[in-house]
């Protein structure tokens, strides 16, 4: 082998080993972050599709999850308390809602935020979240504080708290309020007698991701 | 006119000596400090006392005039009934009697003789874990420091208790066994470790309890969430025997629910039991 032969080999080597480390790179993501994203997902367009809207008069006292806005790969979802006679005095919300991790993540650790139903004196700031990307599961508190009273919607329909989903890659992927929250299996608390009450007999609307 | 020896008798040694020392462990063995009581007598010509201490029992086998030439002495007046013996080496048992004089001249006999050892300042200087939690139960806490004696005491403030000490490591090491109330206040403690004699020893804020976090889920779901969230807020600012008030809320429990406790249960937000 002369000393160009021994070269060439050397250059023939190279592309090789740099797609290795390429492949490891590309192994090194999960977690949720964007390193795991389909390469493709960058232009993804988002969409959140309720599974039904309440309309007034006529519908129960519902809590749904209804889309406030869509842009790019993230969809801002609102939790919607649906009251036609403004008859509910609200002081939590208290979630449980399951998402398709394979489609979507929470965008952050805390993708939540306020909405306008609960007025001050609020026990936090902003809603308390915590999110798991790899189970798909996201927990989240909202609730006014003592010395308070309960709130109660103004018109027929309010957002009480809402939280940001971004697009993993495209696809199909259901988010669901889901009913094993600690609140006897309900989502929303009213204050009576000085105490948090489960308010039951709520009807629950969740909804899809689209992304493509 | 010579006062009977029994009417002067010394109280028992537990109760009749307090001891204290200097803050100097470099000079613990020469800072002892004994003071002893007797009981008063109350013969008419009592004219005062004197209280004699000595490095051997035998010196009050001796007649006073002749115990007194080995022995430090202290004259006192008839309304005081103590005397406090200062400078004493830590190693050594000092003996006492006292006896009465008239204002004749008359001394009395020995009262009964007791001994003591002057208490000795233990130097408290580390202690591990650094930490336990509410409900703990023998938790093993080793410390560690100088001086330590068989007979002496450990102290993690309310809510503590000190179920045994292991003493085989004195002078060197002390070893607690914990029992921390489910109640206990979430908060940094003060540890003292007191010898036999009174001299203690305090490390500030050198122990920590912490938060059972079963206590964070306040509705018994087996998850630290919402129902436990709003369950706070409905009691917020409540205050210890006020409405609205439960240790079940106040986690720390410092008498009021406030920040600090849903700092806590935001902490441990999402957390899932069993706890």
């Amino acid at each position: 082998m002369t000393t160009n032969d021994r070269r060439a080999s050397a250059r023939g080597k190279a592309p090789r080993l740099i797609a290795i480390l390429l492949l490891a790179v590309a192994g090194c993501g999960g977690g949720g972050d964007e390193s795991s994203d389909d390469p493709v997902a960058a232009g993804l367009s988002t969409n959140f599709i309720a599974d039904s809207s309440p309309i007034c008069p006529g519908s129960p006292d519902t809590l749904g999850l209804t889309k406030i806005s869509a842009v790019g790969r993230t969809a801002i979802i609102g939790v919607t308390v649906t009251d036609c006679n403004a008859s509910l005095g609200i002081y939590g919300v208290v979630l449980d809602i399951d998402f398709d991790p394979a489609i979507m993540q929470c965008e952050s650790a805390n993708p939540c935020a306020g909405g306008t139903l609960l007025s001050s004196p609020l026990l936090t700031s902003a809603p308390q979240c915590t999110c798991n990307n790899n189970t798909g599961e996201l927990i989240a508190a909202f609730s006014k504080r003592a010395p308070g009273t309960n709130d109660t919607i103004t018109g027929t329909a309010e957002v009480i708290m809402s939280f940001t989903m971004r697009a993993r890659r495209a696809g199909i992927g259901r988010v669901d309020l889901t009913a094993t929250g600690s609140l006897n299996g309900s989502a929303l608390a009213t204050l009576s007698g000085g105490s948090a009450v489960a308010i039951g007999s709520m009807t629950y609307v969740s909804g899809t991701i689209l992304a493509q | 006119m010579p006062t009977s020896p029994s009417s002067r008798r010394l109280l028992a040694l537990g109760a009749a000596l307090l001891c204290a020392l200097a803050s100097h462990p470099a000079h613990a063995a020469t800072n002892g400090v004994l003071t002893v009581y007797w009981d008063a007598n109350n013969e008419p010509d009592l004219a005062g006392y004197r209280a004699y201490m000595a490095t051997s029992a035998g010196v009050f086998a001796l007649p006073p005039a002749q115990a007194r030439l080995q022995s430090v002495t202290h004259d006192v007046q008839p309304g005081t009934l103590q005397s406090t013996f200062g400078s004493l080496d830590t190693s050594f048992t000092y003996w006492f009697g006292v006896t009465a004089f008239d204002t004749s001249g008359n001394e009395s006999g020995f009262s009964n003789v007791i001994s003591a050892t002057p208490a000795v300042t233990p130097t408290f200087t580390s202690l591990t874990p650094t930490s336990g939690a509410q409900g703990d139960t023998g938790l093993v806490v080793t410390l560690n420091g100088s001086n330590f004696q068989n007979g002496g005491t450990v102290s993690f403030g309310p809510g503590i208790t000190v179920t045994n000490l292991n003493t085989t490591g004195v002078p060197l090491r002390l070893i607690a066994t914990l029992s921390i109330a489910s109640l206990a206040e979430v908060d940094t403690r003060d540890v003292t470790v007191t010898n036999p004699g009174g001299g203690s020893s305090t490390r500030i804020n050198a122990f920590l309890v912490n938060l059972d976090l079963a206590r964070a889920d306040i509705n018994s779901s087996s998850r630290i969430d919402g129902g436990d969230l709003v369950r706070l807020a409905t009691s917020f600012a409540a205050t210890s025997g006020g409405p609205g008030y439960s240790t079940q809320v106040d986690l720390n429990v410092d008498g009021v629910v406030d920040g600090t406790d849903l700092s806590y249960l935001i902490t441990f937000f999402g957390f899932v039991g069993p706890f």
